[in-house]
């Protein structure tokens, strides 16, 4: 059964569509992050925020806060909820679900390399980890010291196997190639989160379709882009890009055999989208080619809402509230730096 | 604090002899001014009377809009006092400003950090068990401890500085004692690893042969069978060999006793104790990780341990892994960190291991002792917090309360003043006037407060506000939770007072249901104040049950009365007054009701049973029919009397909004039409009672038989003026039947059409009035006269709407009332049922096991059934007859009622 099907999906899954767009209204509102930005420290900030959907999270704190509390807080309160939802969910949207977590898990296992590869302790190293990608063998990534160990003793056991397969025959633990396993990992996991999607038919596909797509396309973009400079080869970079976009199969190619950032600019040039972020990014310039693509991504998470039915918003929630706390992290380090000029650069995540 | 609060309540009582009419600022030089004093006490008694004879229920009472003026000095006191007050809602002036722009914020953090500070402490106290926290002292205006905030600040972060310092002790003792306690665990466990060596030397069935030779070999028997493990789970026995260790590992190494395990430095170990439910990947992880060389055993701690690192108390198990070689060594380890495991490094000989473990009990004693004092040594400190924490935390919630609506006024910097809105009830002018002067006083203010009303802007709607007691209290909630009145609408509350009990009796009438339920409503009236003070504890549906306990004693009284009428208790008809129905000289009846061999011979009784129901009709066989005809007659009849008040009471409305339209077009149509339907139904019905057909004279005529009544009423539409003869219970119905459907006809159109065409008329007279100009501001100008814009479709929609809800709710609200009946039925048929199947039939069954199992399934079946399902079931109907049918004839017509909200202390109090 198809979970975008209108006649069916309320069985399963009408409770948590529900229960989610009760969370969609506890978004802050743009009118809340203009008076967030007023705040003059984070004890405002706080007050502020106790008026909100975010209530007394920080009410056992002593004062004075850091931004590192308020932003762990509300995490936290993020992760209770996807967690609350979890729990809750049937199949298939569980596998759904699952999936929503795998990033996560591959951006804790790269920083936890990257960590013992420069010797930081293993337990600092596991407090910065994501809690929505912890699994079970992550302390004990510390004793691998090649790829082939890390997937024999400890990816194994995670849901990350199958993608890991191909990174084993790297030769050993460095920067570039801890690098090329998080990108290969990546691409793996959007193919597969593609396929799901697809799987799952409806509205569903759909919608995560054109994220995902956006998503792949964004991560081939950024690879490009970053490569330049590098060691990394035009043929191992080639291998890396995820194969669901828009952009395959020719811009993908376009962009393999791609030098500068104007290639990149000329190889994505027939399609409209990115043309149009690439323009606002190079017309503005406090503005990033990241900012750009974060802000197309927010405009499709918000898109989902609008559809009934389906599993897209799920991840877009997810997105949202992730990027509404990373707007809560960015107006607090600004406050505590007195950096009142960037206080408004951030993507905000309200729904207008 | 008494000798603190006195000068106030002196105040209090000098401020309200100088009463209503003095100007504030002349009121220090008029308290001894005999002559002023009485002629203001003269007329705040008048003003007294007038509120109590206008009755603060059946309208809200009157708001008014003042202005208070204080200095700056003054501020906190006079919020604080109004608070004690709690009759003032206050506007917020600072609308456009957000929470921490307002100038009292900081104050109100500062009260959020005490009241964390206190959290703490509360939760610090909950831990000591014999310790047990006092209530707050503040019980009632003018209680409670006086001290000022500044110092209690001061307090709670010394209190907690100490207690956080005290803790971290604690707490290093509390690790080393863990660790400790967990050290004695591995030592014991251990002793058993070595103790129970030669079964793990038996289970490696497959070693090789030379170390099953050493194995046999006495005291490290241990490991040499862990040995034989090692090599029977290396795929080849050359990976030992690999290690170089098998060289070096001769027979002797393990046959010499006093050489030991770690001697060897080949097979070294770890032990320490995991979390149990790490074990099963930990095995795996380090399996993985060495190959398959190390030896893992684990035993089970049964007891709990808390975990000197978290402090969380979790099954834990003692392991000991046994491997070879440096390399492997760093692996373990820093695998038995992954994992959060505690190494415990413990002596390998059996003598020393005694030794470790005697030091370990004479540590664990000693540090027990130092636990205790350092606990005592916190509970006498808590003990002393115990006594007042509530108290401050009501004190730092009230201040918290004054500083919010500080917050809510505006500063007039140039004059130092703060200006504060307040609705509050005229009545209670008075009293803000002296809270005022207290708070002034109290604070030593030069500047004299004052009080100056104000009129409203007319799109500023008064709140609404019911002086209620304890009584009315629940009537007024069941009101409100449909819906809180327009300001100074008419409050249906005062008449459900009565007629909601009523109906509610009407369908649960019996006396013996009647007597628990109001027993039951009594014993909670009568312990009210400890029911009360059990708050939250009492349960949700016990706690609801409590709030209603009121509306509940009425209900269980008039469940008597009409039990009384309907004679029936528990089901069974009791006979007081001696049925008529039997055959006495006087009653010329010649049999019973049933006995006759010709039923149309019997002849009612000459005198009616004096009260209610004749007893005899229950046993009856047309018991039934009877009891159905009377009841069902009844539900109509209250049913349209009650809807009647209710078209009077909108013509009480109409009349004090001073809407002459809505009483000429509204009211008398409706009234009409009602009337000319339903009032002559109800005419009709009491008509049949009243006539005798069993009378001589009627018995003469064919003509005279009880007609049917709802064929009289279909009649008078469908065939008007064709009365057949059968039918006519008075001279001249014919001609009122015909007047009254006419007139019942020509009240709809009535309803409908004259307002709407009036108020158009209306619209455009007031339209004729342009002012002369020209150009753009014309539009502007118009606008401003022609007051607010009139859109004809959307008035006559309206009024359309109105109409046709009316005209078939009339049919449909009254077939509602029936509902009365047909509750009341079920409720006499299912305790009928009750009583016979279950009481009954086991008495007659003689066996007297069963009568017990009968006799208790019928109370259970009263109990849980007819007092819980059913009254349930008929509270909920008369609610909705009230909501419905009552009240949708003239409340909340316009549905813009706010309640008022005021500023109290007492809301402080309710947060837990």
């Amino acid at each position: 059964m198809a979970p975008g099907g209108m006649l069916l999906f309320n069985v399963d899954d009408g409770y948590l569509e529900g229960i989610l767009r009760g969370y969609r209204s506890g978004f802050l509102s743009s009118a809340d992050f203009v008076a967030l930005t007023q705040c003059e420290n984070l004890e405002d900030v706080r007050m502020h925020l106790s008026a909100t959907d975010y209530g007394n999270f920080l009410q056992n704190e002593p004062s004075p806060l850091q931004t590192k509390t308020v932003v762990e807080h509300a995490t936290k309160k993020l992760v209770e909820e996807f967690r609350f939802i979890r729990s809750q969910a049937t199949e298939p949207l569980g596998t759904f679900l699952d999936y929503l977590t795998y990033p996560y898990m591959i951006d804790n296992l790269i920083l936890l390399i990257t960590g013992t590869l420069h010797h930081r302790d293993i337990s600092e190293l596991i407090n910065k980890c994501h809690p929505l990608g912890h699994f079970d063998s992550m302390a004990s990534l510390c004793i691998a010291t090649t790829p082939e160990e890390l997937y024999r003793e400890i990816v194994i056991d995670t849901p990350l196997a199958p993608y890991f397969s191909e990174c084993v025959a790297l030769e050993d633990l460095t920067d570039i190639n801890i690098e090329i396993i998080r990108n290969t990992l990546y691409k793996a996991y959007l193919e597969d989160f593609h396929r799901l999607c697809m799987q799952l038919g409806g509205a569903t596909a759909e919608l995560m379709g054109e994220i995902l797509q956006f998503e792949a396309d964004r991560r081939a973009i950024n690879i490009t882009v970053n490569s330049f400079g590098t060691e990394l080869t035009k043929h191992e970079r080639e291998k890396l890009y995820p194969t669901v976009g828009a952009l395959f199969p020719e811009g993908i190619s376009k962009l393999a055999r791609a030098d500068d950032s104007q290639a990149v600019a000329s190889a994505i040039e027939p399609y409209g989208i990115y043309r149009k972020l690439f323009q606002s990014a190079a017309d503005n310039v406090d503005k990033s080619l990241e900012d750009a693509f974060f802000e197309h991504e927010v405009f499709l998470c918000k898109q989902t809402f609008e559809k009934q039915f389906h599993y897209g918003i799920f991840y877009a929630y997810l997105r949202l509230k992730e990027q509404e706390v990373r707007n809560i992290l960015w107006i607090c380090e600004c406050i505590t730096q007195k950096q009142t000029r960037k206080i408004n650069n951030f993507v905000t995540s309200a729904f207008s | 604090m008494p000798s603190v609060r006195d000068p106030y309540t002196t105040l209090a009582s000098l401020g309200r002899r100088t009463n209503s009419g003095l100007r504030l600022s002349a009121l220090a030089g008029n308290d001894n001014d005999p002559k002023y004093t009485k002629k203001a006490s003269r007329r705040a008694a008048f003003n007294r009377k007038r509120t109590a004879r206008i009755g603060s229920l059946f309208r809200s009472e009157n708001m008014i809009l003042v202005r208070l003026y204080f200095d700056r000095a003054a501020a906190f006191d006079t919020i604080d006092e109004l608070g004690e007050l709690g009759l003032c809602q206050f506007k917020d002036l600072n609308e456009n400003q957000s929470a921490f722009q307002r100038s009292f914020s900081d104050n109100v953090r500062r009260c959020d950090e005490m009241q964390r500070v206190i959290r703490y402490l509360v939760d610090q106290i909950n831990e000591v068990p014999q310790l047990s926290i006092a209530p707050s002292a503040f019980s009632g205006p003018g209680t409670g401890p006086s001290f000022r905030l500044d110092d209690l600040d001061a307090h709670l972060n010394s209190l907690e500085k100490t207690l956080l310092e005290m803790d971290a002790n604690a707490d290093y003792i509390a690790t080393e004692y863990n660790e400790t306690k967990e050290l004695l665990c591995v030592l014991e466990r251990a002793a058993e690893f070595f103790r129970a060596a030669p079964l793990i030397q038996t289970s490696s069935s497959i070693s090789s042969s030379s170390t099953r030779r050493l194995g046999s070999a006495g005291g490290s028997s241990l490991a040499a069978g862990v040995f034989g493990e090692l090599s029977a789970l290396s795929e080849t026995p050359s990976i030992v060999v690999e290690d170089g260790s098998m060289s070096v590992m001769s027979p002797s190494v393990f046959i010499s006793e006093t050489q030991g395990l770690q001697q060897s430095a080949l097979l070294s170990f770890f032990t320490g104790t995991i979390n149990r439910e790490k074990i099963a990947s930990f095995e795996r992880v380090l399996f993985r990780a060495t190959h398959g060389n190390c030896i893992v055993r684990f035993a089970d701690v049964h007891e709990k341990l808390a975990d000197p690192q978290t402090k969380l108390k979790m099954d834990k198990s003692v392991f000991m892994v046994f491997f070879s070689g440096s390399a492997v060594r760093t692996k373990v380890s820093k695998i038995c960190a992954a994992f959060e495991a505690n190494i415990y490094s413990i002596p390998d000989d059996h003598e020393n291991q005694m030794k470790a473990l005697s030091h370990c009990h004479t540590k664990l004693s000693d540090l027990v002792k130092v636990m205790d004092t350092t606990a005592s040594q916190k509970a006498e400190i808590l003990r002393d917090v115990a006594q007042q924490v509530l108290s401050w935390r009501e004190k730092v919630r009230r201040d918290m309360g004054v500083f919010h609506t500080l917050n809510l006024l505006n500063y007039d910097t140039s004059q130092q003043l703060f200006i504060a809105d307040v609705w509050c009830p005229e009545s209670a002018q008075d009293d803000v006037r002296n809270a005022l002067e207290i708070g002034r006083r109290r604070s030593n203010a030069q500047v004299p407060s004052i009080l100056e009303e104000r009129p409203h802007a007319s799109d500023d709607v008064p709140p609404t506000y019911y002086k209620t007691n304890k009584f009315t209290e629940v009537f007024q909630g069941i009101v409100e939770s449909y819906g809180v009145a327009k300001y100074q609408e008419i409050n249906p509350a005062p008449y459900t007072i009565i007629t909601f009990p009523f109906l509610f009796a009407v369908m649960f009438g019996d006396i013996g249901h009647g007597i628990l339920m109001a027993l039951f409503a009594a014993y909670m009236v009568r312990n009210e104040v400890r029911l009360q003070r059990m708050g939250k504890r009492m349960g949700e549906i016990m706690r609801a049950a409590f709030d209603g306990r009121y509306i509940i004693l009425l209900m269980g009284i008039f469940s008597i009365y009409t039990g009384f009428i309907y004679n029936e208790m528990f089901a069974v008809p009791i006979d007081i007054f001696g049925s008529r129905w039997k055959y006495t000289s006087e009653s010329q009846m010649a049999c019973g009701i049933d006995n006759c061999d010709d039923p149309a011979s019997v002849l009612p009784p000459i005198n009616p049973y004096p009260f209610g129901f004749d007893p005899v009709w229950k046993a009856s066989k047309t018991g039934l029919l009877f009891f159905n005809s009377y009841k069902m007659k009844l539900s109509i009849v209250l049913g349209v009397t009650q809807m009647i008040l209710g078209i009077c009471l909108s013509y009480r409305n109409a009349k004090f909004f001073k809407q002459k339209l809505d009483v000429l077009h509204v009211f008398i149509p409706q009234m009409i039409f009602m009337t000319a339907i339903f009032g002559y139904l109800v005419f009709i019905i009491i008509l049949k009672w009243l006539i005798d057909y069993n009378a001589p004279s009627c018995a003469a005529d064919p003509m005279c038989e009880p007609p049917d009544l709802k064929s009289v009423l279909i009649g008078m539409f469908m065939n008007p003026g064709n009365l057949p003869a059968n039918m006519t219970m008075f001279p001249g119905q014919n001609a009122v039947q015909m007047v009254l459907a006419t007139a019942a006809i020509i009240a709809v159109p009535w309803m409908l059409f004259p307002k709407p065409l009036i108020l158009r008329a209306q619209h455009r007279r007031r339209k004729g009035y342009t002012r002369v100009g020209s150009g753009d501001d014309d539009e502007f100008i118009e606008d401003n006269l022609r007051g607010p814009a009139f859109d004809f479709g959307e008035v006559f929609v309206h009024q359309m709407i109105h109409t046709i809800e009316f005209v078939l709710g009339a049919i449909s609200n009254t077939a509602s009332y029936l509902r009365l009946w047909a509750l009341s039925l079920a409720h006499a048929e299912l305790s009928n049922v009750f009583l016979e199947k279950l009481l009954y039939m086991s008495i007659a069954s003689g066996n007297p096991i069963a009568m017990m199992a009968g006799f208790f399934m019928w109370i259970a079946a009263t109990i849980g059934v007819l007092m819980f399902m059913e009254s349930l079931s008929a509270f909920l109907h008369a609610l909705r007859l009230h909501w419905v049918e009552f009240q949708n004839k003239f409340y909340l017509l316009h549905g813009d009622g706010v309640k008022f909200n005021p500023y109290t202390h007492a809301a402080s109090l309710e947060q837990d």
